[in-house]
């Protein structure tokens, strides 16, 4: 009787063990493959000097990409700040997963547009419009016009490990 | 000692059955509390849309019955207040011409201004509505040509020109410079022979820019500058000498010395509203 009661505990113990590790690994999986997009902009912040854009509204992310926020959960867009210049960041996070095709699709026009006005006039700011770097993290979308593309889009990714 | 056993086994049995019982009665008695919950919260909200639906048939239904024109003005009004509060959000910085920076749009809705990078501006920071601005980087007067059909199209009642900063360094002679934008005139009042045309004059370019280009030396500025009055002339439209708004105000330059920031815009529209 009292080995049997042994092994009972034995498997008590182990199932509350295995139970407790799967939450605190689920919990951690599930926090840091969704980071908060200001998060996200925090750590690229640490290595990249945000200064030469603006931070720009709603209103702007409407204008100028005829995107809604209303269609986000958060977002995050820091545009040029002159006509002249081309370096952009813009981090989507979606509420609804089926709204990535469309918003994939007014990124691309996007940058169409820009590629059409700085062609053949400003060369240096055309050539970081051909390197853009866009991204799709399954509900985030990313867009990164920068000569420090690489080194942001670095920063980003960290923030889905 | 065999009957005791087998009583046991049938007395654990009938007790795990009425556990099991038991279990599920709990269950149930759980589900038909939960799932009242839910058919109410779904009747509720079926409740709001259509509220909703009728609230939104109505108004439907009065805007159905009132003018084009009360509407507009309307709309004018709201616009104005909107542009306030965006141009207060997106531009930190104090500007105290708030009040004209949202009637310019108004001011300006049936004007169009044509142009290259320089014009590109008054789009980009959002003093203009954008179908005010047809503009696009590195325009000469032959590129310029292009974009007529847009402007008829647009029937502006005023139409704002100014070229002049690419073609200095399109044009090596100032007579094909001053052909061409005769060219584009005549082909603008062809189409729009109502239309008011004005020309700007060519703004200075700092002589740190000119250093670099010397395409844009000073010779070649004042020549080309002069042929724009001649052309204002011979084609009986409006020239608009718009020094002023630069004069004594170089720290309104962007670095590259040629392009300005969003202060020059607005000093720009206000003296242009000044001198119409």
């Amino acid at each position: 009787m009292m080995s049997f009661k042994k092994t009972k505990v034995k498997t008590w113990l182990i199932c509350i063990f295995a139970i407790v590790s799967i939450l605190f690994s689920s919990c951690s999986i599930i926090q840091l493959k969704s980071p908060k997009v200001s998060e996200i902009v925090e750590n690229i912040k640490k290595n990249t000097n945000l200064s030469s854009m603006d931070k720009a509204n709603k209103s702007k992310l409407r204008k100028l990409y005829g995107i809604s926020y209303r269609k986000l959960e958060e977002f995050a867009f820091y545009a040029p700040k002159t006509n002249m210049q081309a370096n952009e960041l813009l981090i989507l996070k979606v509420k609804n997963q089926d709204d990535i095709d469309y918003l994939k699709e007014r990124i691309d026009k996007r940058i169409e547009k820009q590629c059409n006005s700085f062609k053949n006039y400003e060369p240096k700011q055309y050539n970081l419009l051909e390197n853009h770097i866009l991204k799709i993290k399954g509900k985030y979308i990313i867009l990164v016009v920068s000569k420090n593309a690489d080194k942001i889009m670095k920063d980003i990714d960290k923030s889905f490990k | 000692m065999r009957d005791t056993n087998d009583l046991k086994r049938l007395n654990n049995n009938r007790k795990k059955r009425k556990a099991i019982l038991r279990l599920l009665l709990t269950i149930l008695l759980l589900a038909l509390l939960i799932i009242p919950f839910f058919i109410l919260k779904h009747i509720i909200n079926n409740k709001k849309e259509q509220q909703l639906l009728k609230e939104n048939y109505s108004v439907l239904k009065e805007l159905e019955n009132r003018q084009i024109e009360d509407v507009e003005k309307e709309l004018y009004q709201k616009q104005n207040k909107k542009s306030v509060d965006n141009s207060k959000d997106s531009r930190g910085s104090n500007l105290n011409n708030e009040k004209n920076l949202a009637s310019n749009k108004v001011f300006f809705e049936d004007s169009v201004f044509m142009g290259d990078s320089l014009t590109e501006a008054l789009d980009f920071y959002s003093l203009l509505n954008p179908s005010s601005v047809l503009a696009k980087k590195g325009q000469n007067v032959v590129q310029a040509k292009g974009f007529v059909p847009q402007l008829v199209n647009l029937k502006p009642r005023r139409i704002f020109l100014r070229y002049g900063s690419n073609d200095l360094e399109f044009f090596s002679n100032v007579n094909d410079f001053e052909k061409n934008y005769i060219n584009l005139i005549k082909s603008i009042k062809e189409k729009l022979p109502n239309s008011e045309i004005y020309i700007q004059s060519i703004t200075p370019i700092t002589p740190k820019a000119q250093q670099k280009n010397p395409m844009l030396a000073n010779d070649r500025f004042n020549l080309f500058s002069e042929a724009l009055k001649k052309i204002a002339d011979k084609e009986k439209v409006h020239y608009l000498d718009i020094t002023p708004v630069i004069s004594g105000r170089n720290n309104l330059y962007e670095p590259d010395g040629i392009h300005f920031k969003v202060e020059f815009y607005t000093l720009l529209l206000k003296f242009i509203r000044d001198n119409l």
